[in-house]
């Protein structure tokens, strides 16, 4: 098959993916506990839409009989999924909102330099001890 | 007997739903809440014994919820794999027993009732995600035992456990959403989202895309079960964490990435050749991840820290063992899935208790505690020895039969690092019981200290029992998973 | 600052080394739009053949939602639940936000006051023609729950929150959990199944509406309660 076909047939696919590993590369590398929240967000916008593509079809109607629809549907199943997958990343981010808060009120910063900063010099702040 | 299988979603049900009544009905008297916590779990430790029963008494059964087909709706199955949910009732009750008492000098008074709400909401989860045969109600009860053990570990009032669950919540996050993209990626390739139903179609799209799947849900499930080398999240988190959730967290919400892995394992049956570099990385990485594990749990002064690097050591055993691919591997794997969860649980709720009495952690802070809190030092003790693998206690089984398993695969390498990282358990077991028994007490709180309630012993002494009755017990638990190794590999030695 | 940099290179190139494999993975999927792809013609065509007689809505994602795959749904409204009961259990010493609500400008102010109770009908309208269109018990509870935020903006959020007593929305947040156990209890009796829905249509009609009306007015009370939490004005 031909390579330049195949890209541009699957480039919303392809799109997704690299959304997803840019939102990796946000959460991993930044120093901003914050814009580590919204990289897993962007994870999570790409694999929604992943999930949302598998469904569709060219030229096709949404999931709703309605009177006088014909043609194709997409498939309802990925929309169930995605629906449920926002609901649970909604969940996810608020909690980490609310962690970051209290990250802040009790180290008293969200850049991560400065907070393993504050633990190097605090002994006594339960556990220390190496870790990744 | 035909209508147990209701109870198959209603233990999970139940304890969600218990949960979510707690903050409701309690929020202003925590020890009924406590007393409603421990109701809601007991009636669950119930239904999952009677499940258990059926299981052994008639085999696999499964239910369809909704009444719908497995094509069209979800399917929960209970198998020998399933069967953990038993022993994870028990484990959550006996923690929520714990709890009573912990939680009065380490929770503020007026979240208690979120506390037993959060742990019950986690125990449903547990339940139901072992218990699913549909590939995305997998992620749905992944989320829910997740989010509320980030929330958990969150609940401690150390400075520093805000971090580790934030750092947990990140790792587990991304596991969770590389488990939803493998999930996507299934039902782009077969149309279901039914396990069964997949593994039969998987060789319809052909190997990439199977791959694809195979590897971002291996991946997902790893940082669950905190497989080397994404384990990091762990030790801070679990250390940190209140005792009776370190407790859990080690001895179930880890062991629930084990049974994902499981799950992924059965998923992907049929196709060899994308299993065997998954099944000898999963080798290399356990092994590496048994002795850092040991090594760093050595070099540890925090209980906590030590028993959280312990764990991860323990999981580079169960993960060896599954990667080996041979019967004896991985009976032994699972079996250790089993026991390490009770010995671990053991430990940290002593562990919990001590800290409790006398506020230290460090172990040299810890000497002479034996002659002061007897019954909770020779627990620990007894754990410790169980945990080193000595027989007959309840380490030994597990890691007796992986290593068998390593020999039968011709993998000398492998069992010499099992023998290693088992001399360095043994190493700071000593050490810990050295400082419990042999040394002069060196602080003030340890020449004070008492024992704990009875409703903090209780819970300690029958996990402790437990180290040795899985120890005794062992040949039965090892036949009953046989079955599912055959699903799993195909033609195994 | 040295080993923060490696760090980074490490994990840039980490990230293009997936990239390959990853893309190439997909390439591989069928590609997507296609009407004879698997994911068509497998569990996706029975839902489309069936749905409306046996899911019983014409919105066979709502069909999928409320009917093939309650427990998902069941999961789902116990995870936003549980985000609050996690929030309100963390959130304890975050009153320290600090922050003073800047009263808006008369206009906006207005705008917002007069909006407010049409996003609230429109809300209603969407959980209830979850059936027929587009909609449903989560998109008209985030309605709701966008609706309670607008309001704490432009007010403060005290007096949003206020309206009720914190036990009132504690009720009011757990609706959507509570009235799904009861309605998945039910379904015991009436099809043999926990989770089930009669065949009678106008009795699963009737339930699927009482479901949507939980999951809405849960879901919208949750998320209010979490941006109250997060602003500190929850009362504990």
């Amino acid at each position: 098959m031909n390579a330049a076909t195949s890209v541009f047939s699957h480039i919303d696919y392809l799109v997704a993916v690299a959304l997803f590993l840019s939102g990796a590369w946000i959460l991993l590398t930044s120093n901003n506990l914050v814009k580590k929240i919204i990289g897993l967000n962007v994870m999570e916008t790409s694999v929604f839409a992943f999930i949302v593509t598998t469904g569709m079809i060219d030229d096709g109607a949404p999931p709703l009989l309605a009177a006088g629809v014909e043609g194709p549907f997409a498939s309802p199943l990925p929309h169930a999924l995605v629906l449920t997958g926002i609901v649970v990343a909604v969940s996810v981010t608020s909690l980490a909102l609310v962690l970051v808060l209290r990250i802040k009120a009790e180290l008293g910063s969200v850049e991560l330099d400065e907070i393993e900063s504050v633990g190097e010099h605090d002994d006594s702040a339960g556990p220390g001890g190496g870790s990744g | 007997m035909t209508h147990w299988p209701h109870w198959l979603p209603l233990v999970a049900a139940l304890p969600m739903v218990g949960g979510v009544l707690t903050p409701l009905l309690f929020r202003s008297r925590p020890s009924l809440a406590w007393a409603w916590a421990v109701s809601i779990a007991s009636v669950t430790t119930l239904a999952s014994s009677a499940l258990l029963l059926t299981l052994v008494g008639s085999g696999p059964f499964s239910y369809a919820v909704g009444g719908w087909l497995p094509d069209y709706g979800i399917e929960l199955q209970f198998d020998p794999v399933s069967a953990l949910i038993s022993p994870v009732c028990i484990i959550g009750l006996l923690s929520l027993i714990f709890s009573r008492r912990y939680v009065e000098r380490s929770i503020d008074p007026k979240k208690v009732s979120f506390f037993y709400a959060l742990v019950l909401v986690n125990l449903g989860g547990l339940n139901g995600f072992m218990m699913t045969g549909d590939l995305f109600n997998m992620f749905v009860f992944m989320e829910i035992f997740s989010v509320s053990a980030y929330a958990l570990v969150a609940t401690a009032r150390e400075p520093i456990a805000a971090l580790a669950a934030f750092k947990y919540l990140l790792m587990g996050a991304l596991s969770s959403l590389l488990v939803l993209f493998s999930a996507g990626v299934v039902f782009a390739m077969t149309g279901t989202l039914n396990i069964a139903d997949a593994a039969s179609r998987m060789d319809v799209a052909g190997p990439m895309p199977a791959a694809l799947a195979l590897a971002a849900l291996a991946t997902g499930f790893a940082v669950k079960a905190a497989l080397f080398p994404v384990h990091f999240w762990l030790p801070d988190a679990h250390a940190a964490a209140p005792a009776p959730v370190s407790a859990i967290l080690s001895a179930l919400v880890v062991k629930a990435g084990v049974v994902g892995m499981l799950r992924t394992l059965e998923l992907f049956a049929g196709a060899e050749q994308l299993l065997q570099p998954l099944l000898t990385s999963l080798v290399w990485l356990g092994a590496l991840g048994a002795l850092g594990g040991a090594l760093m749990a050595l070099v540890q002064r925090d209980i906590k820290l030590m028993l959280a690097y312990s764990t991860v050591a323990n999981i580079g055993y169960i993960f060896i063992g599954l990667g080996l691919a041979t019967a004896s591997a991985a009976t032994g794997a699972m079996a250790h899935t089993l026991n390490h969860a009770v010995i671990k649980s053991a430990l940290f709720l002593a562990a919990g208790a001590i800290i409790h009495r006398t506020g230290l952690r460090h172990i040299d802070d810890l000497r002479g505690l034996a002659r002061r809190m007897p019954v909770t030092s020779f627990a620990m003790a007894f754990a410790l020895v169980s945990l080193s693998g000595v027989p007959p206690m309840a380490g030994f089984v597990g890691k007796w039969q992986i290593a068998v398993g390593a020999l039968q695969a011709g993998r000398p390498a492998v069992l010499a690092v099992m023998i290693i990282a088992g001399l360095i358990v043994l190493a700071f077991s000593v050490r810990v019981i050295n400082a419990l028994y042999f040394r002069p007490p060196s602080r003030i709180s340890v020449a004070s200290a008492t024992e704990v309630p009875l409703s903090m012993l209780l819970p300690i002494a029958i996990l402790t029992a437990g180290c040795l009755g899985l120890g005794m017990t062992g040949q039965p638990v090892l036949e009953f998973v046989a079955p599912v190794i055959k699903n799993l590999y195909g033609a195994v030695p | 600052m040295n080993a923060w940099r490696t760090g980074r290179i490490l994990t840039t190139v980490l990230i293009g080394a997936l990239a390959v494999p990853l893309m190439y993975g997909v390439l591989h999927l069928p590609p997507p739009g296609q009407a004879d792809a698997p994911a068509h013609s497998n569990v996706s065509a029975k839902y489309i053949e069936h749905g409306a007689e046996h899911g019983g809505s014409e919105n066979l994602v709502t069909g999928v939602l409320l009917n093939y795959r309650a427990l998902d749904t069941f999961g789902e409204v116990l995870v936003i639940f549980t985000a609050w009961l996690a929030v309100a259990a963390v959130a304890g010493t975050a009153r320290q936000t600090g922050h003073e609500s800047t009263p808006p400008s008369p206009i906006v102010d207005y705008v917002i006051r007069m909006l407010a109770p049409f996003i609230a009908v429109f809300a209603l309208f969407v959980i209830v023609n979850g059936h027929v269109l587009p909609g449903g018990g989560f998109q008209g509870g985030v309605l709701l729950g966008a609706m309670l935020i607008l309001l704490s903006l432009a007010h403060g959020g005290e007096p949003v929150a206020d309206v009720v007593s914190l036990r009132t929305w504690i009720w009011l947040r757990a609706a959507g959990v509570l009235v799904f156990a009861l309605v998945a209890l039910l379904g015991l009796p009436l099809t043999g199944y926990l989770f089930g829905l009669p065949t009678d249509p106008t009795l699963r009609h009737a339930l699927m509406i009482v479901l949507e009306l939980g999951i809405g007015i849960g879901g919208g009370a949750v998320l209010g309660g979490l941006y109250f939490s997060i602003a500190g004005v929850e009362r504990s």
